[in-house]
């Protein structure tokens, strides 16, 4: 497939990355890697792998489904966006076994190296534009990018994720807000560092309770938006004990960045702790913002 | 035709309705029902069927023949269940009434479908 030998379509609006990315960040500690040159905030290490992995377990159980929007039995060519691990498209390329399905990441570090033959992992960045032509796929998904994409891109992203939709074909976008409602004083420190951070590189997640709205902007029909609240901790059962457990690995994993904008660490480890000893005793929730629809005809 | 697998015959202009009530029943069952095996089984199919129906929404004027499984049968009669339990909880309103009549006239779509198929 030479089209992924390069990109076949570039819009140089995003951040600027470098070819060669400097893997190690000066201020992590050498058991984190975090990708330098990049706005995305999370690391790209095993352990992030494994989070991941168990996020995508956690979705597929209180979502019932890995996929939301409703597919017609025959979709020849599904896209993942921001594929992570590649796990999701691995289960897809199972689900649809007579489909070519395509993760696409800007970092390979964490792509797994057992997909199935019909799923193909690649580097793609979709703030750089996809290494993808026009109407290429039927089924078009992306997942949890809110610590990836700067608030003023989101339009373009949009605009991107419908252009290698086919006509006709389904778009489906899945965020969070990645804030914990009904929280106590623990949580609204640890999540403030957080915020600060998000401040700092323009990832307050402001389009994603109007994802609808860009969909429908980019001439996208029969769209449906859902704002799904999942619980966290034991008052949510085995889905919240598990919501649980991904949300604290993946505030820890923002440890480096939050001690680099001025969190004292010793002080962000007690607030953790802290966060999830209130979890047991309040009800927290955190919301999913859901949205897909058909790309219509120009 | 497969082995428990069932055709339902579907006046064209009650597709968009019946895709409707799947679309109202998954949004409420994401809102409301705990997420449990039995629940995202039953999600699944009834999301199936939504996926089938967006199809055939773009088809013209004659009714349409819509294979279903066996479980997909159940699961649409668990969806309408659950949404009439959960309108019939609601203080009694012209609305109320509205969504249990469209309720009943889907569950009235499904069972005359199945005995119409079973004929033709």
């Amino acid at each position: 497939m030479t089209f992924f030998r390069r990109p076949f379509h570039r819009r140089p609006t995003g951040p600027s990355s470098s070819r060669t990315q400097k893997l190690v960040s000066p201020l992590a500690p050498p058991q984190r890697r975090y990708l330098e040159g990049e706005t995305y905030l999370l690391p790209k290490d095993q352990e992030e792998q494994g989070r991941l992995d168990y996020q995508h377990a956690v979705m597929s159980l209180t979502l019932g489904n890995h996929y939301l929007a409703p597919l017609p039995p025959q979709v020849r060519t599904i896209v993942d966006v921001g594929t992570g691990t590649g796990i999701w498209a691995a289960e897809m390329a199972r689900l649809f076994p007579e489909s070519l399905v395509v993760g696409l990441d800007l970092d390979a570090a964490l792509l797994s190296l057992t997909a199935p033959n019909n799923c193909l992992l690649r580097v793609g960045n979709i703030l750089t534009g996809l290494p993808l032509p026009d109407q290429f796929a039927d089924f078009v998904h992306q997942r949890f990018l809110v610590f990836a994409i700067p608030d003023a891109h989101w339009p373009q992203v949009i605009e991107e994720l419908v252009r290698v939709t086919q006509i006709g074909g389904w778009i489906e976008v899945v965020e969070t807000d990645a804030r914990v409602q009904a929280a106590g004083a623990a949580t609204r420190q640890v999540f403030g560092w957080i915020e600060t951070l998000r401040q700092a590189r323009g990832l307050q997640g402001t389009w994603v309770p109007r994802l609808g709205e860009l969909l429908q902007r980019e001439g996208v029909e029969q769209i449906e938006t859902q704002t799904i609240p999942l619980r966290i901790g034991p008052w949510g059962g085995r889905a919240g004990r598990m919501m649980e457990r991904d949300i604290v690995a993946g505030v820890q994993a923002l440890k480096e960045p939050c001690r680099a904008q001025g969190a004292d660490p010793d002080a962000f480890d007690g607030g953790v702790q802290a966060m999830v000893a209130e979890w047991q005793q309040s009800q927290p929730s955190c919301l999913i913002h859901l949205a897909y629809g058909k790309r219509g005809k120009p | 035709m497969r082995e428990r697998e069932i055709a339902l015959l579907l006046p064209p202009g009650q597709i968009g309705l019946l895709a409707e009530v799947c679309a109202t029943y998954r949004s409420y069952a994401w809102q409301n029902l705990p997420p449990t095996p039995e629940r995202n089984q039953t999600l699944k199919a009834v999301q199936a069927v939504q996926g089938r129906l967006a199809v055939l929404r773009a088809w013209g004027d004659e009714p349409i023949r819509l294979m279903v499984h066996q479980e997909e049968i159940s699961a649409l009669r668990l969806m309408l269940r659950t949404l009439m339990q959960a309108w019939g909880r609601q203080l009694p309103s012209p609305v109320r009434d509205r969504y249990l009549a469209t309720l009943a006239q889907v569950r009235l779509l499904l069972e005359r479908g199945r005995r119409q198929a079973a004929v033709s």
